[in-house]
């Protein structure tokens, strides 16, 4: 299976929210699919979610240096563990 | 959801961005593409338990910005597509990872192994889906404040 072979979903981020020096959290990142597509764009880049296998395949990924600052937790979107005011960006990504 | 969204709001600066990324797709349509050819062979049927669910998501972003929590600034919708190499293929895929989320009839199967029997040679199938992504901003402390005196006064 392929999807998304023409990137559509991350050219509409991009037309859609300027992530340059910004503090991006993904919620529902799975196995980084779309983290990895727009990660290069940000400053600093975490990713969460709640299903560990997706969140060990995301981790065994080679990432540029926004993911290394921010990296990938398991949480639940109900439970987010970091402090007030902590992103500029918040994606939530086919979680809702 | 509504808890959800109060996370996102406390985790988010003032002026912060949220983007909602998401399907809004009852019906997925099914090509059997190639060079020569794009012919419509079916459609997946989103489940029910979805369309719950967005409408929740909904409700609960329409309650967010009442309460000025939140104001939407930008909505696009775009389509997205999934390709596979067989109707085996897409089939276990959808069993495996789509079971909840979209059914194909028989009927739908039939017609589309029959196209697929007579399609070129380096045919494809695509399935379409419509994806939406907004873009919602987090309300200064006197922008909330403001909405929410007009929300009490409404």
């Amino acid at each position: 299976m392929i999807s998304d072979p023409e990137h559509r979903e991350v050219r509409a981020l991009q037309d859609t929210v300027a992530l340059a020096g910004k503090r991006v959290l993904e919620i529902g990142c799975g196995d980084g699919r779309l983290t990895r597509q727009y990660s290069a764009d940000a400053w600093r880049v975490t990713g969460v979610d709640i299903d560990a296998a997706e969140l060990r395949t995301a981790r065994a990924g080679t990432w540029d240096a926004s993911i290394e600052r921010g990296g990938f937790a398991r949480a639940s979107a109900t439970g987010l563990p970091f402090q007030r005011s902590s992103f500029e960006v918040v994606i939530y990504s086919w979680s809702f | 959801m509504v808890h959800a969204l109060s996370e996102v709001h406390r985790v988010l600066q003032d002026n912060g961005q949220l983007l909602d990324l998401r399907p809004r797709t009852a019906s997925a349509p099914i090509h059997i593409v190639s060079a020569r050819e794009h012919v419509l062979a079916g459609e997946a049927m989103q489940a029910a338990s979805e369309h719950v669910h967005t409408e929740a998501a909904d409700a609960a972003l329409t309650e967010a910005g009442r309460r000025g929590l939140f104001v939407q600034e930008h909505e696009a919708r775009f389509p997205y597509f999934y390709f596979w190499d067989s109707p085996n293929e897409m089939q276990r895929y959808l069993q495996e990872e789509w079971e909840e989320i979209f059914g194909i009839s028989e009927d739908t199967w039939r017609a589309l192994r029959a196209a697929w029997a007579i399609a070129d040679g380096d045919a494809s199938l695509r399935m379409e889906i419509n994806l939406s992504i907004t873009r919602w901003r987090k309300l200064g402390s006197r922008e909330a404040t403001v909405a929410r005196s007009a929300l009490l006064e409404s």
